[in-house]
This record gives structure tokens, C-alpha cells and sequence, in this order.
């Protein structure tokens, strides 16, 4: 089975290079963006596996991405993780249906769950 | 057989003139002493004569009688000047007219203020009586010459042996430049005559003297107002007694006092001196050149001697100078019917109409001389009751006008006297004041005025009505005929009570019982009495609204609640409330004095600026300015020590819109308002961090995210590294990298929480005295709204006294905020009916201590000391740091803070806090 490719999008470093690390260990081919426009403009924007992608962003937001995503006829896997936990916010992640929530910080069986259970929803696998 | 012809008066209605002058005119006349006085008011009523058959009804008279002699040193003058600047002051005079020395003196000092351009008059001054300093220009002076000389020559022509002249006068300034003057004339007679000085005695002294002069003595009469014991006379009173105690002939140069018990003299005229200076005030009046000296009158030394008194003497009327008049003849039997006798002698020989001619001649001149009787003793009434006037007080006027018209009534023998007054409304006339004869109707109450128009218009042109039956009334007044008929009254007086342009009233005298004649001298003297009641009633009027007006001014004074005063144009404090003269009287000694009644308030803040106060120069500025009109009110404030204490005070300074100018000064405390504001703002400044602390939710929400983003690394981090480890081989380059980030963000989660402990505490941790208790009241105030909204009640429970503790009173009420917000959220999960926070204080050996009960769950008792630790939490959205930043600022402040459950249910938060000052 080839390696997922997964592309993580978080305006912080720290988490950025933390959930890298974690996700190669996991078996995951992954890369990092530190915005939506950095995503958008990158070659590997057709190809990903799955989004873990932070709500809150400099510039485009994380919904406001999937938006754009969705307007484009691309059905991509999300995993949203959020460090504002609110209902709001929540129920706004889970309206397009095709997406994980996830609360910052998360274990990283939650992620991995949360990755395979995203990928198989839009497959039609689940 | 004789019938007494009286001469009819008709011809009252004097025909208005309404000839030549273009424009009203305004004429002044200023006399000396009190009203009524005889010289003064024959004086009046020449120059008015003068004055009115000129101008007739454009002219306007207004007459002031200046009595400062005689109340000298009284403040009366100051107040006479205020009151005729006041009353006088929308009707300039187009010329004065002043008689006399006293109220001359008065004009020179007074004029300047009150009337500075207006032509003067000047008259009834004697020649040869220092005026004083030289008379400014615009005054034209008619000079009198007391001719004491001529009447020490009529004296010494009637008794040669004459050696001695027993000089008679009263004490103040003016009587003793006129003795002085009497002194000279003495003299001019050489070794021939010597002076008996009586001036400068008491009265009874003076009695004594007199009745004891030695022979060859004459008396001379000088002016008598004022005598050594300080008592007060009017003048032609005086004469009276004295010429009654003298055992000598009594002399005089006044033409007033004739007929009351001088022998005469070469007299003044006073009536003829007004009239010279009536002509002279015509001439101001048309603007024609006045003459540039003075002017002798023409009336003085008129040589009038008492028949009687020549006859108590027995001197002789043939010693008499040449052209001597001799009055109060009173004819002995054989004088009296001497030309009947002779005629019915005569009748044989003589045509009856030589004897009809003779009777004719006879009755004439005896007419004159029972009118001239007659009028002098109308005249003597009228300054008796004149006299009465000058000291009656305001609360009297009423009773002694009822008094004046009895004795008018009685001595005029007609049936009524009636004052009437307009009422407010100006539609009828009310009987004020009335007297009747014996058996006679009393007046109806009121009289329509509507019903004497002709009557009223008269009196509104300063005219009287003279009606010696009814026959006499003019054609038109058909209105007045039939009242006056249906009231009886069958002949008819009345004058108008007028002061200046106003008119009061009318005061009437009426005969029931027949018709009877109203000579013009009889008018005159009850125009003179009109004058003095309106007068009076004036008086009464404005004693009563002074009064009023005093009261009300000190009253509103003393509701002040600051210290005022009321300073003049100068600066001059002229009015204080009790609150200004106690601090004034608890002032240094100076200062004392520039800030009581009379002080300068003005060179109390130059005295202010002496001694380095700023607040004293801007005082300065904002009084100066509002005295100047340069701005119409000013606030200032400034603090001075006062009782040992700091204060705060408000200088309101506001403009006085009245003519003379003026200012009130008002000075109030504020400390009161001043620390409030500086509390508020205290406060406002506290509550707006309270306001932070409240929002800690919000606060929360950005710290989650905060502190999330390193837990998330952190947890990350370690999850890879656990997955590098089952590895094998394991990556050890990798586990490292783990660690390091692991570590750097921890370092980074201990940031945050720093940065949020920084962010909470306020810059000042100042320690100030607290009250535990009132901390307790603000920040219930701050929860009550979120307690109602849940249903709790909050209830407080205050230790009796609690001692003061010292801190930063802001982190304690965060404390405080802290530990009710948390009761109030656990109260709130239980029943309804029973959400309960009690808060309590209480004072124990060396701390006080605060607990906080709520109705709630309690807390487990594995977490009672676990809820104090970082993010230990039960609330959903709760970042459980309330309880550990409390921790801090309790033990911060050498305090101490714990959680219990009660027994009872629920949990109870306790503060303790040291009393010592940490």
C-alpha cells in the first residue's frame, strides 16, 4: 500500500514540526504549509491524501479554504484541529460533512483515526 | 347793621395755561429743616408761584426738605443721598433752587453725584455767612442781609436807654456762623451796645437767663434749632416761651416769627426771596444769561412790628421807624366804633354817602386785618402739625393723620375731613383716613372716581378745588354736582396729596350745613398739609417695604451656605452673612479688619499676594474683573489650610445689576465634593480592572489558545518519540530533536502563564489601609446581577468592627470576585428555592478573616486542596486559574486561603488576612 500523502496546515512552528514528526513516525508521507495560500500555491495541492488543517489562520481560515476547495469540484479529506474549542466552531467544522474535529492537543490515535476515517467518508469506503 | 362782606373765592378754577414752552420742565427746590417749617415753606411757595403762572403745567416741582443740621453725625445724610439719587434717578432737573446754608452745604457735597450738570440757585444765604469753598460754576447766588442792624435801630428808636442785647440762638454750626454775624452788628453800634451771650445754652438754662435780664436790655431772637443739651427745636416754635419767660422785649430779623411773640424788626420777606429766586430759576429755564455775582434780594429788612407786644412793652407806635407795618392790632371799644360814633355824629351834618363811604373804607381795611389774623393763625396750626411729623414714626402715621384732620376740621369749623386714597385697582376712591364733627354723617366708605371727573382730572394737574356752594361749580361738572348733592355736601376744599408726578389722593373738607368761603392762604397752608401727608404716607410706604426688603435680603443671606459678603464698586465689604464675620472673626488681627463690614476686600487679596498665595492673584483678577463689568460672574477654586486642614474651597464672584455697581463674593467648601470626585475617579479606575478580572472567561478563551498550542507540540513531540522508540533501531537523533522541542514548549506554556499573571496584576501593589466590609459591599454589587439571574441570593453577615487591614485593595475584591463567582456558579446547580451565598466577616486574634458559604455540592475532600492548583477546574468553559491567582495575592499579602465543606451541605472558601500591615 503506497504512503498517504498528508498535508499539514498550521500557522504555528512548533506545532507544525511537532505533528510532521509525528505523522512520518505513523508511516504518513507528509508536508507542512504555514497558510492556505502557501497550500494553494504549492504543485502538491492536486495530489494530497488528507488536509489536518488549523481553523484559525493567518489570511485564509481553515473553513474558508475548504470553501474554496469544495467551489473547485475537489472533494480532499480534512481533519480540522482547533485550540478554540468552541460550539460554534465546532458545529461550523462538521456542517460540510466531509470532515474530522479535532481539539488541540490530541493523542495521536485520535489524528490517525481521524485522518483514516476522513479519507474513507469521501472515498465512499466508510 | 353791619354786614361782613367776605370776599368770594371763586375763581379757583384757575384757567390752564396752556401757552408758550415747548417741553416739560423739572425743577428741584431744596429746603432747610423739616417740612413745614414757616420760612421754608413761604419761601416754596413764592418761587412756585413764580414758576407755575410761567409754566404752568409743563412745569414739575419737586420739593426736598434737607434736614442734615440737625441730625448730624447720624448716617442720615449718606442715606438722604442714596435715597434722592434713587428716586430721582429717570428725572434729571432742568434747574435747582436751594435756600439756605444747610441744604446748600449738602448740594456742594452731592452734587457731583448725584446731579453734576444742573443749574443752581442759590437764595436765603445771608451776605455776609462764609459759603464756604468757592461755589462751582452754574451756581447763581440771591444773597439776603439779615438786617440786624435795622432792628437793633427800630429796638434802641422804641427804648434809647437800650444798652445790653441779650443774644438768643441754638449750638450747631450754621447758628454759630449766623450769631457770629449778629455779633459783628452788635459791635458796628460801638460803646453804645454790649452782647449778653445766651448762645451755646440749654433750653431751661436759656428760660432761666431771660427771665432774669438785667434793665436796659433788649432781646434778639438768632436762629434756635439745636440747644446745648442736644435737644432738638423747631425753630418758630421756640420763640414762643421764650418770649413768654423774658422780661425784656424779644427782637428778630425773621419774618417767620412775627406774630409769635416778637415785638418785630426789620424782617425778610420769605415768600418775596422765593419768588426773586423763582424768577432767577426761569431764567436757567429759558436759558437766558444769568448774572455772574451774586445778587442781593430785594426782600429783606421789610420793617413789621406785633401790635401786641408793642402794647405788652407799652412802647410806643410813634417811635416806630418810617413805613413800619403793625399787625395783630386788635382794636379797643373806642377804636372800634371811633368812625361809627364820628359818622352818627356826622350823619346830621354829612351826606350819607360820606358815611357809607367811610363805613366802606373801614370795613375794608379791618377785613384785611381779621384775614391777615386769621391767616397767621391757619399758619401757626399748619407748622404745629407740621412739627408733630418730623419724628413720628412709620407705625404712627395712620393714628396722627386722623388726629391733624380733627384738629383742622375743629379749627376750620367745617363738618368733614376725609383723606381719600385711589384704590389699586384706580376705580374708586377709599375714605383712609376721615374725621367728623360731632352729629354730622361720616363719609361713605369708597366714591366712585368716575363720578368726580373733573375733580380728579384737576388733581392730576396739581390742582385744588375751591367750591363755596355748589352753585360754583363750572357748567360741565354736571357729573359732580349730582354726587356732591346726594352726599349733602353744600360746600367744598380739596388738594391733591402729590409727591413728584404721583398722585396719592385727595384730602377734602367739606360743610354740610351751608356754603362758606375757602380764601387762597387757607388752600395754600392745606396744600402745605397735603404735602406732609403724602409724605408721610410715602414714608410709611417705603419704611415698610425696607423692611421687608432687609429681611429678605438677610435672610437669603444667612440661607447661603457658604461665607458671602457684599462688597460696593470699590471693593469695600458692605454687607456680610453670620458664616463670612466667624471666619472673619477667626482671622489674624489684620486680615480681621480687611474682611469685616467697611474692610477692602480687594487689598485682602493684594494682603493675600504678600504672603505667596497664587489662588490670591487670581481672586484678585476675577473680583477686579467683575467689579469692572468686565465679565458678569467668575468661579475659582483653591485650597488653603484652614483649622489645621487641607480644604478645598469655590470662589463665586457675580456682578450686583444695580446702578452703583457692587458684587457679591461668595466662599464654599467643597473638600466634601473635591474628595468625592477624587474617590469616583479612584473608583472608576479599580472597576475597570475589576472589569478585566470579569472578563476573565474571554480572557480564558485567548489563553487556551495560547497555552493549547505548546500542550499540543508537547504532546505531539512525545507521541512521535514514543513511536521512534518502538522503532528498531531507534532513531536517537530524532528521540533528541523530540526532547528538545518537548522542552522548549513547556518553557513556552510557562510563558503564557506568566504573561497571564502580569496581565492580572495591577502596577501598584500599594498597601493601604482596607475595610474588609465595604470591599465585601462593591463587589457583591458587581455579582448581584449575575446572582439574580441564577436565582441566588446573597446575603452578608458584617463583623461587628472589623479592624482595618493593609493592602492593595484592587487584587483583594479580585480575590473577593473570585470566591463569589465560584459560590454563586455552584449555588446555582442546586433547587431554585434554595440557592443561597452567605458571606461573612469576622475579626480574630491579629487577622480578619472572610468566608464565603454557598448552598452548593461542596467539594470532594480528595480535591480541597487540589482546586487551588493551576487549571484544576469542574466548569465546562472554566480555565481553573481563579482559585490559584487568589492564592497568590492572599499570600502575597501574609495571608492565608483554604476550602472546607460544611457539615450542613454546600462549600465554605476562606480568606484570612493579617491585621499588621504585611
Amino acid at each position: 500500500v503506497a504512503a498517504l500523502r498528508i498535508c499539514v496546515i498550521d500557522d504555528d512552528a512548533e506545532v507544525r514540526r511537532a505533528v510532521r514528526r509525528l505523522l512520518r513516525a505513523a508511516g504518513f508521507i507528509v508536508e507542512t504549509f504555514a497558510s492556505a495560500e502557501e497550500f494553494l500555491e504549492s504543485n502538491c495541492q492536486a495530489s494530497p491524501d488528507c488536509l489536518v488543517l488549523d481553523v484559525r489562520l493567518g489570511g485564509l481560515s481553515g473553513f474558508g479554504l475548504q470553501d474554496r476547495m469544495a467551489a473547485a469540484g475537489r472533494a480532499v479529506p480534512i481533519v480540522f484541529i482547533t485550540a478554540h474549542d468552541d460550539p460554534a466552531t465546532r458545529e461550523r467544522a462538521q456542517r460540510a460533512g466531509a470532515a474530522e474535529y479535532l481539539r488541540k492537543p490530541f493523542e495521536d490515535q485520535a489524528l490517525i483515526a481521524a485522518i483514516h476515517t476522513a479519507i474513507s467518508r469521501v472515498s465512499g469506503l466508510g | 347793621v353791619l354786614i361782613l362782606l367776605v370776599a368770594g373765592a371763586g375763581g379757583f378754577w384757575a384757567p390752564i395755561v396752556s401757552a408758550a414752552p415747548t417741553d416739560q420742565k423739572s425743577v428741584l427746590i431744596l429746603l432747610p429743616g423739616q417740612p413745614g417749617l414757616p420760612a421754608a415753606s413761604a419761601l416754596a411757595a413764592g418761587a412756585r408761584s413764580v414758576l407755575v403762572s410761567a409754566w404752568s403745567t409743563r412745569i414739575t416741582i419737586e420739593t426736598e426738605h434737607v434736614d442734615v443740621a440737625r441730625f448730624k453725625g447720624t448716617g442720615y445724610e449718606r442715606h438722604l443721598r442714596e435715597v434722592y439719587r434713587q428716586k430721582y434717578a429717570e428725572r434729571p432737573f432742568d434747574a435747582i433752587v436751594v435756600a439756605a446754608h444747610e441744604p446748600l452745604g449738602f448740594l456742594l457735597r452731592a452734587r457731583g453725584e448725584i446731579w453734576p450738570d444742573t443749574p443752581v440757585v442759590v437764595c436765603a444765604v445771608d451776605e455776609r455767612t462764609p459759603i464756604g469753598p468757592a461755589l462751582p460754576p452754574g451756581f447763581t447766588v440771591i444773597t439776603v442781609r439779615y438786617d440786624i442792624e435795622g432792628t437793633l435801630r427800630a429796638a434802641i428808636g422804641l427804648l434809647p436807654e437800650t444798652r445790653h442785647v441779650a443774644l438768643i440762638g441754638g449750638v450747631s454750626p450754621h447758628e454759630q456762623s449766623f450769631h457770629e454775624v449778629a455779633r459783628q452788628a452788635v459791635r458796628a453800634f460801638g460803646d453804645r451796645l454790649d452782647v449778653i451771650d445766651l448762645t451755646g445754652l440749654s433750653l431751661d438754662e436759656l428760660l432761666r437767663r431771660v427771665s432774669a435780664l438785667p434793665e436796659r436790655t433788649i432781646a434778639l431772637a438768632s436762629s434756635f434749632q439745636v440747644d446745648a443739651a442736644g435737644r432738638r427745636f423747631y425753630g418758630v416754635e421756640i420763640v414762643g416761651p421764650i418770649s413768654a419767660a423774658a422780661n425784656r422785649p424779644l427782637f428778630s430779623v425773621f419774618g417767620t416769627v412775627l406774630g409769635r411773640g416778637i415785638v418785630g424788626g426789620s424782617l425778610v420777606d420769605f415768600e418775596a426771596v422765593g419768588r426773586e429766586a423763582g424768577e432767577l430759576a426761569l431764567r436757567v429755564l429759558r436759558g437766558e444769561p444769568m448774572p455772574a455775582g451774586p445778587v442781593r434780594s430785594a426782600a429783606s429788612s421789610m420793617p413789621l412790628f406785633d401790635w401786641r407786644e408793642l402794647r405788652r412793652w407799652e412802647l410806643e407806635e410813634g417811635k416806630l421807624p418810617a413805613g413800619s407795618s403793625v399787625l395783630f392790632r386788635r382794636p379797643t371799644a373806642w377804636e372800634q366804633y371811633r368812625w361809627q360814633i364820628v359818622s352818627t355824629a356826622a350823619l346830621i351834618a354829612v351826606q350819607s354817602a360820606l358815611i357809607v363811604g367811610l363805613l366802606a373804607e373801614r370795613r375794608r381795611r379791618r377785613r384785611a386785618q381779621e384775614g391777615l389774623a386769621e391767616r397767621l393763625r391757619f399758619e401757626t396750626l399748619v407748622a404745629d402739625i407740621s412739627a408733630t411729623f418730623a419724628s413720628l414714626p412709620p407705625a404712627r402715621v395712620d393714628e396722627h393723620i386722623r388726629e391733624c384732620l380733627r384738629r383742622i376740621v375743629l379749627f376750620l369749623g367745617v363738618d368733614r375731613g376725609t383723606l381719600w386714597q385711589p384704590s389699586t385697582d384706580g376705580g374708586t376712591l377709599l375714605a383712609t383716613h376721615a374725621w367728623t364733627a360731632e352729629g354730622e354723617e361720616p363719609p361713605p366708605a369708597t366714591l366712585a372716581i368716575a363720578a368726580y371727573p373733573l375733580l380728579w382730572k384737576l388733581g392730576e394737574r396739581d390742582q385744588s378745588l375751591c367750591i363755596d356752594d355748589l352753585g360754583g361749580l363750572p357748567p360741565e361738572a354736571v357729573a359732580e354736582r349730582r354726587a356732591l348733592a346726594r352726599l349733602g355736601v353744600k360746600s367744598l376744599v380739596a388738594v391733591p396729596l402729590r409727591i413728584g408726578e404721583r398722585m396719592l389722593g385727595v384730602l377734602a373738607f367739606v360743610s354740610l350745613r351751608g356754603r362758606r368761603p375757602w380764601p387762597p392762604e387757607l388752600v395754600q397752608g392745606l396744600r402745605t398739609l397735603g404735602e406732609l401727608f403724602a409724605n408721610a404716607l410715602v414714608r410709611k410706604q417705603a419704611a415698610t417695604a425696607l423692611e421687608t426688603s432687609q429681611a429678605l435680603t438677610s435672610a437669603v443671606l444667612t440661607a447661603l451656605p457658604g461665607e458671602t459678603a457684599i462688597i460696593d464698586a470699590h471693593g469695600v465689604i458692605v454687607q456680610v452673612n453670620e458664616a463670612w464675620a466667624a471666619l472673619a472673626a477667626a482671622n489674624s488681627a489684620e486680615s480681621r479688619a480687611a474682611m469685616a463690614v467697611g474692610g477692602s476686600y480687594l487689598d485682602a487679596c493684594r494682603r493675600g499676594i504678600a504672603t505667596s498665595a497664587e489662588s490670591a492673584s487670581r481672586a484678585l483678577d476675577l473680583v477686579e474683573s467683575v467689579l469692572q463689568g468686565r465679565r458678569k460672574e467668575g468661579v475659582l477654586e483653591y485650597s488653603a489650610c484652614r483649622d489645621q486642614e487641607d480644604r478645598w474651597f469655590e470662589l463665586r464672584a457675580e456682578r450686583l445689576t444695580r446702578s452703583e455697581g457692587g458684587a457679591a463674593i461668595m466662599h464654599f467648601d467643597i473638600t466634601a465634593r473635591k474628595r468625592a470626585q477624587a474617590e469616583a475617579s479612584r473608583h472608576l479606575e479599580a472597576i475597570a480592572h475589576l472589569d478585566r478580572v470579569a472578563a476573565l472567561g474571554e480572557l480564558a478563551s485567548s489563553l487556551a489558545h495560547e497555552l493549547n498550542q505548546p500542550l499540543t507540540a508537547i504532546l505531539a513531540n512525545a507521541q512521535a518519540a514514543h513511536r521512534f522508540l518502538a522503532a528498531a533501531p531507534a532513531d536517537l537523533e530524532e528521540l533528541r530533536e523530540c526532547l528538545e522541542d518537548i522542552m522548549s514548549n513547556d518553557r513556552r506554556a510557562g510563558e503564557v502563564i506568566r504573561r497571564m499573571r502580569q496581565l492580572l496584576k495591577q502596577g501598584t501593589t500599594e498597601r493601604a489601609p482596607l475595610q474588609l466590609d465595604g470591599l465585601v459591599q462593591n463587589v457583591v454589587a458587581l455579582v448581584s446581577n449575575d446572582a439574580l439571574l441564577h436565582q441566588v441570593s446573597i446575603e452578608i453577615v458584617p463583623a461587628p468592627a472589623l479592624p482595618v487591614v493593609y493592602g492593595d485593595d484592587v487584587q483583594i475584591q479580585q480575590v473577593i470576585l473570585n470566591l463569589l463567582s465560584n459560590a454563586v456558579a455552584a449555588a446555582a446547580t442546586g433547587p431554585p428555592a434554595d440557592r443561597r451565598v452567605t458571606v461573612q466577616t469576622a475579626a480574630g486574634e491579629g487577622h480578619v478573616e472572610l468566608s464565603v458559604r454557598d448552598s452548593g455540592k461542596g467539594i470532594a475532600e480528595s480535591d480541597l486542596e487540589r482546586i487551588f492548583e493551576p487549571f484544576f477546574t469542574t466548569k465546562q468553559e472554566g480555565l481553573g486559574m481563579g482559585l490559584t491567582i487568589s492564592r497568590s495575592i492572599v499570600e502575597a499579602h501574609g495571608g492565608r486561603i483554604w476550602a472546607e465543606n460544611d457539615p450542613a451541605g454546600g462549600a465554605i472558601l476562606c480568606m484570612r488576612l493579617p491585621v499588621q500591615a504585611a
